[in-house]
Parts: C-alpha cells; structure tokens; sequence
C-alpha cells in the first residue's frame, strides 16, 4: 500500500511539471496574441503600411511594413553568406583537414559560439563600426556591419551541424561509390545527399536564429526605418523596434498593443518555420532511406 | 577545390579568432584598476567597479537554478522514463519548437505576464521566471538525451529486482550523472549570456542599491553592457569592455568544464 501511495505521488509529480511546461508554449501564443488584438483591430491593415510613428500626437502611425521587408533581406543575404561559407567549412574538416586542424578550428568554433550576443553586438559597435567610419561610411551602425556580426554569430553554429551529419555518413557508401570509379566530386555529392536532412535542418535554424536575434541588430544595425537601398545603409529590423520601444511604452496602450503585435509576427515566423523544418527533414530521411 | 576550402576555412579561423582576442585583450587590463570586482560605478559608469552587476547577474542565475533545475529535472524524467511513447514523442518535439522561439519573445511574454498580469513589476522575480520559461525546454531537451542513452538492461534488471519507479528511476539518474551535469551548466551558460528577456522585464540601468527582495529591480552583465554602448560616451566605454571580456571568458570556462565533463564520462 505505502510503495503503491509512494510510486503514484511520484508519477503525478512527474507529469504535473511535463503539463507545465507543454502549457508554457500555449500560454505564450495566447498571451501575446491577445495583447496584439487591440491594434488588429483598431489599425487593421494600416499594420502592414510602411510608415511607423507611434508616438505622433496627432495621428500615430503602427505601420510594420518596412521593418518587415528590411528584417527579411537582412535575414537572407546573411543566411546566404552563412550556409556558403558553413557548408565549404563543414567539407573541409569532414574531408581534407588533418586532425590537428579539424581540433583546433572546432575548438575555437565552440568558443565563439559560446559569446553572448550583447558582447558581439559591442564588438560591431566599437571595433568594427570604427573600421566602417574609417573607410568612409557615412554610418558605423549599419547593413553591412549588422550582417556580419550575425555571420560570426551563427557560423559557428552552421558549420558544427553540418560537419556532424557529414561525419554520420557510413563509411560503406563512401567505399562503395570509390570502388565504383567514382571521382571525388561524385563522392562528395553522395555524401552530401544522404546528410541532407541535417544540413537542411541546420540552414533553416540559422535562417530562424537571424531572423529573430535582437541584441546584434538593436545595437549594430543603425536604426533607420528607411527600406535599404545600399549595403551601408542604417536598417531597423523588427527585432530592433520591439527591443527598444517595448521597455518604455505604456501598458495597454495602442502603441503597447502593435509592439505586441510585432512580437507575434516574430513568433509566428518561427513557429512556422520550425513546422516546415520538421516537414522538410522528414520527407528527406524519408526520400533517403528510399 | 581541396585548396579554395582550405582558404576559406582557414579565412573563417583568422576572423573568428580575431573576434575572440581582440574582446579578451580589450578588457583584461582593467581587471586589475582598484576596486573593479568590488566598488560601484560612479560618474555615470566612467570609474569604480561592476559589482552590482556582478551580484546582479549572480543572484538572477542562482533564482533560474533554482526554478528551472527542479521542473526541468521532473519533467525530463516524465519525457524519458514515464511517459507513453505517443506523449513523450509530442512533448519533445514541443521542447524543440519552444528552444527554436527568439529569446525576445520570451521577454515580452513576461513583460505581458509575469510583469503586469501578475503584477510582479520590472523586477528580479519577473525576469527569473521568464529566463527560466526559456531554460527549461532547453534543459529538458538535451537531458532527455542522457537519459535515454542509459541502456535498458540496466532498468529491467532493477525493476527485476522488485524496485518500484522511483527507485528504478533514481537508479537512471545515477548512471547518467554526467550527462545531467553537461546538461545544467549549458543551461546556465546560455541563461548568462541572454540578454533580450531580462532587458525587458527586470533589469534597470543605474540603482542605487542591491535588490533586498524578489520584487526589486536588478542590474546585471549583459544589460549593463548594452546600456553602457548605446547611451554613454567614450569615457565608460572601459567598463563595458571589461565587462564584455569577463563574460566571455566565464563562457570559455564553462565550455572548458563540459569538455572535461564529457571526457571523464568516456574514461
């Protein structure tokens, strides 16, 4: 009887801090959805208009529309540049580095991921963000600056994901396709299709990671509310907007509301992303496995 | 194509370990001024030391330790040991999904809920809970890991012996000590170093005193760091490097501790 009270008491427990915590993901949707409610409602589609000016005394205006379009093309060219350079990186240690070099570069990899993206963001503001003035830049904060420190950020990231799903490779297909006559471009190809999953899974974590990184863009990416024209161009993501206005706005405000609103769109494209992620690997494990 | 990979990658080493030294050695020296680990800031964060944010920080990650061991450890167990596999399949792939949501997201959650629904303020309690809201998934999703690596044999062979779940479950827990360690101090690790959530719910620019309650607002690292860049002029920017480099360098130990973890796991 007493064991019996003992193994329930423990099992309840358990499953009651499981329920917490699936309830968390819930709680966060619902709560920050209906904070946002009041300004789809009162701004409507306005929220998709280019201009923001919350804090206008007249006539505010909550419009998302640029800080969107800026935050997606940051998000791409860097993810491009990212999974380039990731991918060339990752293949040189799974194939040519000798051991010595694969220790030490995977070494410092982890290191480097392991900084906190305040201190990145200082690194873009003082030692970077100097460079940039004294090669002629008309701003230290911007476009150009913002992508790179979010390159440093997520490469290390990029490349360790991909090399292990390169290193999950069985030996045998590598011997087989080599026995076969394959040349070495060949082989390489065989490898990276059947690490496909995992390198698909690792682009689409670092295109999510960028695209909601807050610290680095707050900090480097100038502040401009301006569609970007040029690489050296002050952007304003809206990771950046919901960063700096939301600690000083009044709560339950219009303003408060479409800053919420902002921080839905945030999660939502992740949340979605994280969907099509799992969609995605699933179909190319499945594909591989035949 | 061996040698444009290697250039690459030996470009990509070049930059990160610029990016490495030029933080550590820009503020290094300033560990050594008078005082630093132990005298406020004065004359708007241009001399004396970074102890309040030093405690800050401390006390923050000593209040997420003690949330989010607990529940995250409960929950682990539930995910790996108890559960069916239907729940525990679903449950992991939520954990995955809330580790993949930007930390900002989390701020404004506790902005929304912990600060003002609950009523808990800008305030070291506040921004513990939502530090904590992120962390546990994080944990759980790298403990369940550990947990399932122990081999069933072992299980069977207590439960054989007449053990009832829980001591079946501590027995688990013991063989996957290691693990858990690796496990914790990744948590905490990241937990340092994020910035985003507390900015928004608990941390205030210059206080006069330390936080003597949970409901009192923090300074901390990170926040410091980032108001230091953004507001105040060149004559501060010392302190933020200094601290940004002590950051750092607690982040290398912390990766250098689960290294040495994992190794003696395999020893």
């Amino acid at each position: 009887m007493m064991r019996k009270t003992v193994s329930f008491i423990f099992v309840s427990l358990t499953s009651l801090a499981a329920v917490i915590v699936a309830a968390a993901l819930f709680a966060i949707v619902f709560f920050i959805f209906t904070e946002s409610i009041r300004a789809i409602k009162e701004v409507g589609f306005g929220l998709f208009s280019p201009n923001w000016y919350p804090v206008w005394e007249t006539d505010p205006e909550f419009g998302v529309g640029t800080m969107l379009l800026n935050s997606l093309i940051l998000t791409v060219w860097t993810s491009v540049w990212v999974w380039t350079i990731g991918l060339s990186v990752a293949i040189y240690l799974h194939k040519y580095a000798l051991n010595k070099e694969r220790e030490v570069l995977l070494r410092i990899l982890e290191y480097v991921s392991g900084i906190p993206s305040v201190v990145l963001g200082l690194f873009g503001v003082l030692i970077l963000g100097n460079w940039f003035l004294r090669l002629g830049a008309w701003s230290a904060q911007n476009f150009l600056n913002a992508s790179i420190v979010l390159s440093v950020l997520t490469l290390p990231f990029m490349t360790s994901l991909t090399f292990q799903s390169l290193e999950k490779v069985p030996r045998q297909l590598v011997e087989g396709a080599i026995a076969l006559g394959a040349k070495d471009l060949a082989v390489m190809w065989i490898e990276l299709r059947y690490a496909a999953p995992g390198i698909v899974n690792a682009m689409l974590s670092v295109f999510n990671r960028i695209f909601g990184e807050t610290m680095i863009v707050l900090m480097v990416a100038g502040g401009a509310n301006l569609l970007v024209r040029s690489l050296l161009d002050p952007v304003r993501p809206l990771t950046a907007t919901l960063g700096s206005e939301i600690g000083e706005v009044a709560v339950g405000s219009l303003h408060y509301s479409a800053l919420f609103f902002i921080a839905f769109l945030v999660l939502s494209g992740s949340l979605i992303l994280n969907l099509l992620t799992n969609r995605i690997t699933r179909k190319l494990e499945r594909w591989i496995k035949g | 194509m061996r040698w444009t990979l290697r250039i690459i990658s030996y470009g990509v080493f070049v930059v990160m370990l610029f990016v490495l030294v030029s933080i550590v050695v820009s503020g290094v020296p300033y560990f050594f001024r008078p005082g630093f680990f132990t005298a406020w800031p004065q004359r708007a964060m241009s001399e004396g030391g970074i102890f309040p944010m030093l405690i800050g920080s401390l006390m923050l990650m000593s209040l997420v330790f003690a949330i989010s061991v607990p529940v995250g450890l409960i929950g682990t167990i539930f995910l790996s040991e108890l559960a069916p596999r239907r729940i525990s399949m679903f449950l992991k792939s939520l954990a995955g999904t809330m580790n993949s949501v930007p930390s900002i997201v989390y701020g404004v959650f506790g902005l929304a809920f912990f600060s003002v629904k609950l009523g808990f303020g800008t305030s070291l309690l506040s921004a513990s809970l939502a530090l904590s809201t992120m962390s546990i998934p994080f944990f759980m999703n790298s403990a369940v890991e550990f947990l399932r690596a122990v081999p069933k044999e072992l299980r069977e062979g207590v439960i054989s012996l007449g053990a009832n779940k829980l001591q079946a479950t501590l027995m688990v827990l013991r063989a996957s000590k290691n693990g858990i360690l690796t496990s914790l101090m990744l948590t905490l690790g990241r937990a340092f170093s994020e910035t985003a959530p507390i900015l928004v719910t608990g941390a205030v620019f210059y206080s006069t005193k330390l936080p003597g309650k949970l409901t009192d607002p923090v300074m901390t690292l990170p926040t410091s760091i980032y108001a230091i860049v953004m507001n105040l002029g060149e004559r501060s920017q010392w302190m933020a490097k200094a601290m940004a480099s002590l950051m750092v360098l607690i982040m290398i130990a912390v990766y250098s501790l689960v290294q040495i973890t994992r190794r003696n796991k395999r020893e």
